[in-house]
């Protein structure tokens, strides 16, 4: 395979010739031609080399085919193997996304479940605030009033003085006129509180008290006072006040801190529902 | 007329007895029986051409078988054994086609 370098030379040209026509030109051995040109055929007796070379051929030819044959049958099972493995994969690969799919339609739906249970549990709060003001069973403050009122100075008969009556028909007119909590001396009022005389005391919720009877208001102190002064009651209160000289004095305050009620009785708890355990009945 | 005959018989010595390539050998022999073929018809043809000699072919049998191999050999020290191998193989494709083309238009005339 020696490179026709003659005729490169002959052409004086700078560039090999292309790689191709280069191989194709040195295809047969230049020996071949040296031999001959130099002497004539001189080994041409020698048939036995040329006899073993091409016995080897034959023999290196018939071993390469037996030896693609035999693993041929292996390479074939592998690419079996690796075919089964491929289609394995492939259905381990859709088994996934069939999971994927299933849990992403469980995400929405969960989601979706979550954000309606943060509604009802907003909304259960809220509820639950508003009973639990009404009722009375946590402390409250914000702006609101303070009413006291008292005994007429140096009263003499009972009629002077401040009666369980009187303190009834002044927070009954006080709810009317749109309070949202009050306590009479520190003592929170439930719809369930009572306020009675007892000997020489005025008892609210079984607590006594006595003059001056400080009534604090949780509301818009304006519209209580006016409203107070508008119903039954507040009139009442007023010709009371007139007549026998007990006091009523009414005192905005931008806070008022009212206690929560003492008493909570349970009248209309009931058992929660097992299976719904979770949302309100 | 000799020569085809120790071919043959190369053959059927090769698939009777089957013999058992190391392992170490075995991604050699197809590169060194492409050589061997390469050689074969390079003699071929100078038998036709009229200038044949005994001493040229089996020389150049060896030389090609062993230097294939080697090529190949250390191209797969260098780890481009198989680029190697498709570069021998083309060199070697080549020149049997242009020898088999050779002797066509001596033995059709065409």
């Amino acid at each position: 395979m020696t490179p026709t370098r003659d005729t490169r030379d002959l052409h004086g040209s700078r560039h090999a010739p292309a790689l191709l026509d280069q191989i194709a030109d040195g295809a047969v051995d230049s020996d071949y031609l040296d031999v001959a040109a130099r002497e004539e055929r001189t080994g041409r007796s020698a048939h036995g080399t040329r006899l073993i070379a091409l016995l080897l051929l034959g023999l290196l030819i018939a071993t390469g085919l037996v030896q693609t044959a035999r693993s041929e049958p292996a390479a074939r099972q592998g690419r079996a193997q690796l075919l089964d493995q491929l289609d394995a994969g492939a259905d381990a690969l859709a088994e996934r996304r069939t999971r994927l799919a299933e849990l992403q339609r469980d995400l929405a739906r969960l989601t979706t479940a979550s954000s309606s249970l943060g509604l009802e549990s907003l909304a259960v709060r809220t509820e639950t605030s508003r009973a639990s003001r009404l009722a009375a069973a946590d402390g409250v403050e914000g702006p609101g009033l303070v009413v006291t009122v008292a005994d007429a100075p140096d009263a003499t008969s009972p009629r002077e003085r401040v009666l369980d009556k009187d303190l009834q028909r002044l927070v009954n007119g006080l709810w009317a006129a749109g309070a949202q909590a009050i306590a009479v001396d520190g003592v929170r009022l439930t719809a369930l509180s009572s306020i009675r005389t007892a000997g020489e005391a005025i008892t609210v919720d079984y607590r006594s008290v006595r003059s001056p009877y400080e009534v604090s208001v949780l509301g818009d102190a304006n519209a209580v006072q006016a409203g107070f002064l508008e119903t039954t009651h507040g009139r009442y209160w007023f010709e009371l006040a007139a007549a026998v000289g007990v006091t009523l004095d009414f005192a905005p305050r931008g806070k008022v801190e009212l206690p929560a009620a003492r008493r909570l009785g349970l009248r209309q708890a009931q058992p929660l529902d097992r299976e719904d355990s979770g949302r309100p009945s | 007329m000799i020569a085809v005959l120790g071919l043959v018989a190369g053959v059927v010595v090769g698939l009777v007895l089957q013999p058992e390539v190391p392992v170490a050998l075995q991604p050699y022999l197809p590169i060194a029986v492409v050589a061997a073929l390469d050689a074969a018809f390079g003699g071929l043809r100078a038998y036709l051409d009229g200038i044949f000699d005994d001493r040229v072919f089996v020389v150049s049998f060896f030389s090609n078988i062993v230097i294939a191999a080697l090529i190949v050999f250390v191209g797969d020290q260098l780890g481009v054994g198989g680029q190697l191998s498709t570069g021998v193989v083309v060199v070697l494709g080549i020149r049997i086609f242009t020898n088999v083309a050779a002797i066509r238009r001596h033995v059709l005339h065409a």
